[in-house]
This record gives C-alpha cells, structure tokens and sequence, in this order.
C-alpha cells in the first residue's frame, strides 16, 4: 500500500484541485450555496447585456424574455445531461471526460477550444471591465473625455492583474469570495431593472418594436432561442471543471440549473429591455447608465459591472487555466501561479493592442463559440447514454499509451473528429455565424440543436460500424455483464495497482 | 520521493479510489431525470407558444 505524509496528501489534493486528477469525494467542497453562487456569478456578466442587446434587434420586451428563457432552459438542459453524471461520479472535468470520445490524445483539440474559448470571453469581459471603469472617472470628472481610450487599456490590464492575484489562493479562495460577490450582483441586477424601469418606463419598452427585425417572425424567434442556446453551450468547460467540486449529482442539478440559466436571463433582459428603449445602446450599460440614472446612482451600477467582470473572469481563468493543467509537461511541473499568468497573458495582449478590434468582433467570437460546442455536446451525449451504458473506465482516462482502452488511432479517435466535423457543417449550412444568414429549416430548428443531433447520429453509426468491430474504444467493457459496478474489467489489468509495485 | 514519482503515486492512488463505486458521487435519480426533463424541455415548449402570440 502507498503510504502518503500529510504534505504529500496536500500536495496530491492540490494536484487535483488544480489539475486534472480525479477529485475525491472528500475534496468535494462546493455543496448547494456555494454551488448556487458560483452559478449565478458565473452567468451574470457584461456579455448577458450584449445578448439581450443583440435579442432586441429581433425581438420585443415580452416574447424576448419568453424566447430567451427557452432557449437557456434547453441549454442547460444539454449541459446539465453532459457534464453533471460524470463530473461528479468520477470526479474529472469537461476536457478528461472528452478521452473517450476525442480519444486520449484528441482531447487536446477539446483543450483547445476551451482555452481559446475562455480567453476570447474573458477579453470580452475585462475590455467592458475597462469601459466601465473609465466611464466612472470620466462622469466624475476625474480624468477628461480625450484620454477615454488610454484609460480603458489601463483599466483592463488592471483588471487581469487583480483576477492573477485573487487567483493566487486557488479555487477555495474562490469559494470564499463567490457567494458574496454573487449577492451583491443580484442586488445591483435588480437595481438596475428597476432604474430602466423608473426612468425609461415600462409603457416606452414595451411599445417599442426591435430594431432590426427579419420580417420573419418565425426567424426572429429561432435566431433569440440559437444565440442563448450557444451561449448557454459555451458553459461546457465552465460547468464540468465546477461539477467536480460539488459531493453529488443531486447537490449540483438545481443550483446549477437556476443559478446558470435563469441569472443570465435576468441580466440579459435588462440588455433587452435597454436595448429595445435605447436602439443606439445595443444593451451596452456603459453607454447610458449615468445619463439614465444621474451620477451617484450611475456610478454605483458601473462598480456592479466592474465587480462582476472581475468575479466572472476569475472562474473562467481557474477554468482554462485547469485546462492548460492537462497538459503533462504542466501539471508537473509549472505552479498554479505560473498556470494562471500564462491564461491571463493572451488576454493581457488583446487587451493592452486589440481591444477596439476584438470589441468590434466579439459578435462573430460568440456565434462560433456556439457552433464548436454543440457538436462535441452532442457526440458526449451519445457516447456516455447510448453507447456507453453510463459507465467509463476511469483508470483509461489518464493511460497514454498506445493500445490503452482510449488510444485509438495514435491517441486520435477519427470517429469522434469527423462526427464532429460533420456537425459543424451542418451548423454552417443553416447559419452562417458570422453574417447571420440562414437556409431552411434553420427557421424551424434553429442551428445549435441539429447540428449537436446530426453529430450524435454520426458518432452512433460510425461507431458502431467501424470502431466496435475493430474493438477500440472499451466499448465491451461497458456492458452490464461484464462491469456491473462501474469498474471497467480492463481497469485492474491494464495497468499495475499500488499495491503492486 | 521525486515530484514525478509523487504525482504518478498521487494519481494511481486517486484512480484506485474513484474507480471503487462507494467513492463515486451519487447519481440522479429517475425523478430527478423526469423533473429536468419537465423544466428545462416542456416548460420551454410552453414559453416558446406563449411568445409566438405574446
């Protein structure tokens, strides 16, 4: 038997936390409230206003908030489905719960998107952080309107340098901070609604038409459900590195489902809402926030957006930067500091010498952040239900060599790529994500959704056309005879226990 | 103890624990299946009617 000291129990618990080792359930610190806050102070960001901005030019105040909530309520319920039962059974996060299906090697190509994914949400969110904070010195006439620009680079740097140094504690810091900063941005949320409503009125916002609406009801409302559905999709690697953390699938389901998808909807209405009464704003509350609401009340609601851009990216840092942690020659041997500087440095970048242009394109970012994780969704889906019968062999997550259960094709399952592939030009072929024009029945269906569908199909077929009779894959193993317990009949013999030696 | 040999060690003593089924969380229930499916898939169906004539 392996015998640990109690700092090498640490280290090894830190190694897990941090990395991408399982978690024990005794590591499991996230139980209902904290799982609650870090949900909603996850969902509650900058972005949601630009999504009910970009719902307003198709929708109007009261379908908008029935469409939006639809759409994020069946986000969530694909996220829910794929990473709930096995972040939390086995302990792993979205990326180690990709080896089955992208192989152990192909889930570098998952990595990828998540950090590229993370860090395009958090420029998002930290050149807004630097908006809103030149805009509260610049109200208060602390620094003049010429040097806005200048102030918003300043600002947004300093905003990757406080989420470094409230990174530095590693996620228990995060749990102690969350809650908190998650009760103050519901309570400035509402001010907020309640501001637009004061000021504007609910007669003007519910009067006004959208602003750029297709002529198509039946496309303006596909286009409000597709955009929270993708954005309620991009979650994926958020929610399964949070999942782990949490003792139970019970513990995790309702926190997650209305902390995540019902938050954003909150916020996101005021986007709408502002956006549908002021067409100019494009929901963007840096642009009228004091003129609405007189200096005081302005600045405070600009803090608000401050404090949650710096709470928000925090979780996609530790996020991402677990991500990077998948990477050998980083889990062993670069700190967790080091890990998280290098995941804010991309962001540093865009921020300190693109920050106008990524602002200008974010649009473009979020469609096709949308359009690469329903594809991947959908093949996970049908690899773990359908395929798998619920079971993985955990012992075959982390096993790199060739001929270990998830090798495949040198560390490549081409199965799960190409499904993927195929679902990303079904994606492409009723949306284009870049102009926003579409082919039937796109109208009908929506893009996120048949292109997560044809995936599976595609991943079902092949798999069982050509990766099951070539026995790759430890599809065998999950059968009920052979592994009544979860414990695949290949995790004791392929590699050599502990005890072994 | 080198801080490979400890992470290795680290690792296979987590695998040898997460794979036991009295060390893996609870799942969800055939209760908890239907309620999600309740909430976040006919709950939507209605909302989307309610917008096409609100």
């Amino acid at each position: 038997m392996v015998r640990l000291s109690e700092t090498e129990v640490d280290v090894g618990a830190d190694a897990a936390l941090e990395g991408s080792y399982p978690v024990l359930p005794s590591e499991r610190v996230w139980t209902t409230w904290p799982m609650f806050a870090i949900s909603v102070s996850l969902a509650i960001a900058t972005w949601d206003f630009l999504i009910g901005g970009f719902v307003a030019y198709y929708l109007g105040a009261l379908d908008g908030i029935l469409v939006m909530t639809a759409g994020s309520l069946v986000g969530i319920f694909l996220i829910i489905l794929v990473c709930l039962p096995v972040a939390t059974k086995y302990g792993v996060d979205s990326i180690v719960s990709s080896r089955p299906q992208l192989g152990v090697r192909g889930s570098s190509l998952a990595m990828i998107a998540q950090f590229v994914s993370v860090v395009g949400w958090n420029c998002l969110l930290l050149i807004f952080l630097g908006h809103a904070a030149a805009e509260i010195l610049i109200a208060n006439g602390v620094f003049d309107e010429s040097i806005r620009s200048e102030l918003e680079v300043i600002f947004g740097l300093l905003g990757v340098a406080a989420v470094w140094v409230l990174l530095r504690g590693g996620p228990q810091h995060m749990r102690r901070v969350g809650p908190y900063v998650a009760i103050a941005i519901v309570a400035l949320s509402v001010l907020i609604l309640i501001l637009l409503l004061v000021n504007v009125g609910p007669g003007k916002i519910f009067d006004a038409k959208p602003v750029a609406s297709s002529g198509s009801r039946q496309w303006d409302m596909a286009t409000g459900f597709e955009i929270l559905i993708a954005v309620t999709l991009a979650w994926w690697p958020y929610v399964g590195g949070m999942m782990r953390l949490a003792p139970s699938s019970r513990s995790a389901l309702w926190p997650s489902v209305t902390g995540l998808a019902l938050a954003v909807v909150l916020v996101s209405t005021i986007g709408l809402w502002s956006g549908l009464a002021i067409p100019d704003s494009g929901g963007d509350p840096t642009t009228y926030l004091v003129e609405l609401g007189g200096l005081t009340t302005g600045t405070i609601a600009l803090v608000f957006i401050v404090l949650a851009n710096i709470d928000t990216a925090m979780v996609g840092v530790y996020v991402s930067a677990i991500g990077l942690k998948q990477l050998p020659f980083v889990q062993k041997r670069v700190s967790w500091n080091m890990t998280v500087g290098l995941t804010l440095a991309p962001v540093a970048v865009v921020v300190l010498f693109f920050s106008g242009w990524a602002f200008e394109h974010i649009g473009t970012f979020l469609a096709f952040v949308g359009l690469v994780f329903a594809p991947v969704i959908g093949v996970q889906l049908v690899d773990y239900y359908l395929l798998r019968r619920q079971r993985l062999n955990v012992r075959a997550l982390y096993q790199t060599e060739a001929g270990s259960p998830y090798y495949y094709w040198h560390g490549f399952n081409a199965v799960g790529i190409v499904s993927i592939g195929i679902g990303f030009a079904t994606y492409l072929y009723l949306l284009d994500p870049v102009n926003f024009t579409s082919r039937a029945p796109y109208e009908y269906i929506s893009a996120s959704i048949p292109s997560g569908v044809v995936a599976a199909a595609a991943y079902f077929l092949l798999t069982k056309l050509v990766v099951m009779p070539m026995r790759l894959g430890d599809y065998e193993s999950a059968s009920p005879e052979r592994s009544p317990a979860g414990a695949p009949a290949t995790a004791t013999t392929m590699m050599k226990s502990p005890e072994g030696g | 103890m080198s801080t490979t040999a400890a992470f290795d060690e680290e690792l296979e003593r987590r695998l040898d624990s997460v794979s036991r089924p009295e060390n893996q969380g609870d799942p969800l229930t055939s209760s908890d299946y239907l309620q999600l499916v309740v909430v976040t898939l006919a709950v939507p169906v209605v909302l989307m009617i309610g917008a096409w004539f609100a």
